[in-house]
């Protein structure tokens, strides 16, 4: 691979401890997935997770004390740590997870993150522009980034996003290159979404049927928004390994059929109606009995569009006794909530709220839950493995509220029972 | 044993190894997909659910799911329950660089080799006996 000067500057250590171990990882990488040469990005986006993993504090460790910085603008996901949880009586957290989730956030904002402590860094400012070279990591984002924004980013790896992060650099190949990017598979959507459930779904179809594929979506309305497609690739994203699709006249690389696929004639098809979709409904859904644990809503992150729907929905009800209602958000979709009257109603029905944080990295062992509700197929698709074994029922923002709240309250509707 | 039959292909680690295969057809993800304390598979939508990895050579088409894989190699390497070696058809960035960083991190060299002259899948089978040279980018199957 060609090094530019200050490059194997790096590689050879004249740049510090922490730009070798980041040059090396980034280097081998290279070396074995045939790129010709290193490219600078513009933006990283990093984890700083999974704190039950003591190798994940570890090497965040080693990264920051051997004097790493960030050299270009880095967002980080979100975290289970002090700096964004403080109900620790409500869910409570073994100590030592406590103290790795500190020493995560402390060693990220050491090398000088931006803490937006979100999956959704595109709607926090870290907005590439299409065609810019980035390093991203989290699925959904990688997603977003390749997809709706024209981006450009492999799918980077825990250690291998801090390295680029610290570097300011990223091999150049796979969904880098231009001729890596078109579509090779053919998505035809005979029945229209209208709903983010729909776009969930069809996210969930590809993820599950096209994996390692470039799908060109054909069909898809031209009222789809750009939110609709981040639920649409987290979904797909998390079911399979599908870093970039197309929408053909949405997206900004698929402006014809022409231009999407390259010229070339898709290999592959997939229809997708009625059929399919009552197919993955019935796949997507591992609850089959028993109490329903919590209700699980926000992931990815959402927009202050979809707090205001969570809100009208509610209107006064209040979640039900013996059940958990938790809205994952970023804290500026938070700020907005509160400045436009949302946050008061939605903390008056009972819903605990999960600030810059998930639930994949919640020391939910503890908390002794066994089947939850989610409005979104990221979380149906993993959360019933390793490490929350959660049986999943799968349904939209309103069932959510329907099954996990309870008429009551400010309303003074006929059986209220106020939560006690 | 049988007669052996000789891959080559493209090493992605480098490291020798030799042991059992477990293969599957399905595609696989470490993250959620192995508990990196025991090595267990606990991939509930996989057909390898229950079976361990430790010590085991992985045989399967391609990676899975979230982007976080490497930290979950790094962390079943760091507790000792990492497999042998793994054969992709096309190994996925996300579990080749976990296994980089596991040399570099970890000083572990598992072997991890893709683009056999041959399709591993059809001709390794769970139980086959393999030896694996990430040096060479060798895999040499032992028939039962």
């Amino acid at each position: 691979m060609d090094l530019t000067d200050y490059e194997k500057r790096m590689l050879d250590g004249e740049e510090g401890e922490a730009k070798r171990m980041s040059m090396e990882i980034l280097y081998a990488l290279g070396n074995v997935y045939g790129a010709s040469r290193m490219v600078p990005i513009q933006s990283a986006h990093v984890l700083a997770v999974y704190p039950h993993l003591e190798a994940s504090p570890e090497i965040m460790e080693k990264f920051a004390k051997a004097g790493g910085r960030f050299a270009v603008p880095t967002t980080v996901d979100p975290g289970h740590n002090e700096k964004n949880f403080d109900k620790w009586k409500e869910f409570p957290e073994p100590e030592h997870l406590k103290q790795n989730s500190i020493r995560l956030a402390k060693a990220v904002e050491t090398m000088e993150c931006i803490p937006n402590w979100s999956c959704t860094p595109y709607y926090q400012g870290n907005l590439p522009r299409k065609g810019a070279y980035i390093s991203w990591a989290e699925s959904s984002a990688i997603s977003f980034a390749n997809s709706v924004l024209g981006a450009r980013t492999n799918r980077t790896t825990i250690g291998v996003d801090i390295a680029a992060a610290i570097t300011g650099r990223t091999p150049y190949f796979g969904l880098l290159l231009e001729e890596s990017r078109y579509a090779n598979a053919r998505v035809v959507i005979e029945k229209q979404p209208s709903s983010m459930y729909d776009y969930n779904i069809l996210g969930y179809i590809i993820g599950k049927n096209l994996s390692d594929r470039i799908p060109a979506i054909e069909g898809l309305p031209e009222s789809t928004t750009a939110n609709d497609l981040k639920v649409l690739g987290a979904a797909a994203a998390s079911r399979g390994v599908v870093p970039l699709y197309h929408a053909i006249g949405i997206t900004p690389e698929a402006k014809s059929r022409e231009i999407t696929y390259g010229g070339k004639k898709p290999k592959v098809e997939l229809k997708i109606g009625t059929k399919e979709i009552s197919e993955a409904e019935s796949d997507i859904n591992t609850y089959a009995s028993g109490n329903l644990d919590a209700i699980l809503v926000g992931c990815p992150h959402p927009t202050i569009g979809e707090i205001a729907e969570l809100t009208c929905l509610i209107n006064g009800r209040k979640v039900k006794k013996g059940m958990k209602f938790c809205l994952f958000i970023s804290a500026d979709v938070l700020h907005l909530a509160e400045l436009m009257g949302f946050r008061r109603k939605i903390e008056d029905s009972g819903v605990d709220i999960f600030t810059g944080d998930c639930i994949l990295f919640c020391p939910v062992a503890s908390w002794g839950w066994k089947n939850i509700v989610t409005n979104s197929a990221k979380y149906a698709n993993l959360l019933p493995s390793d490490p929350t074994y959660f049986k999943v029922l799968f349904t939209d923002l309103k069932g959510c509220v329907e099954l996990g709240t309870k008429k009551g309250g400010i309303h003074g509707q006929k059986h209220s029972s106020p939560r006690s | 044993m049988g007669k052996s039959i000789a891959l080559q292909g493209r090493s992605i680690t480098r490291g020798y190894a030799e042991g059992e295969a477990l293969v599957s057809n399905q595609f696989f993800g470490f993250t959620h997909g192995v508990e990196p304390t025991t090595g267990r598979i606990a991939d509930e939508r996989h057909e390898w659910l229950g079976k361990n990895v430790n010590g085991k050579i992985l045989v399967f088409p391609y990676g899975k799911s979230s982007s976080s894989g490497g930290l979950f190699i790094l962390e079943m390497i760091r507790c000792g329950n990492g497999p042998a070696a793994v054969i992709n058809v096309e190994t996925e960035p996300v579990i080749g660089a976990g296994f980089i960083m596991a040399k570099i991190f970890y000083g572990k060299e598992i072997p991890v080799i893709d683009r056999l002259n041959k399709n591993p899948i059809e001709l390794i089978k769970t139980g086959d006996h393999l030896i694996v040279d990430g040096n060479k980018g060798v895999v040499e199957i032992m028939k039962k």
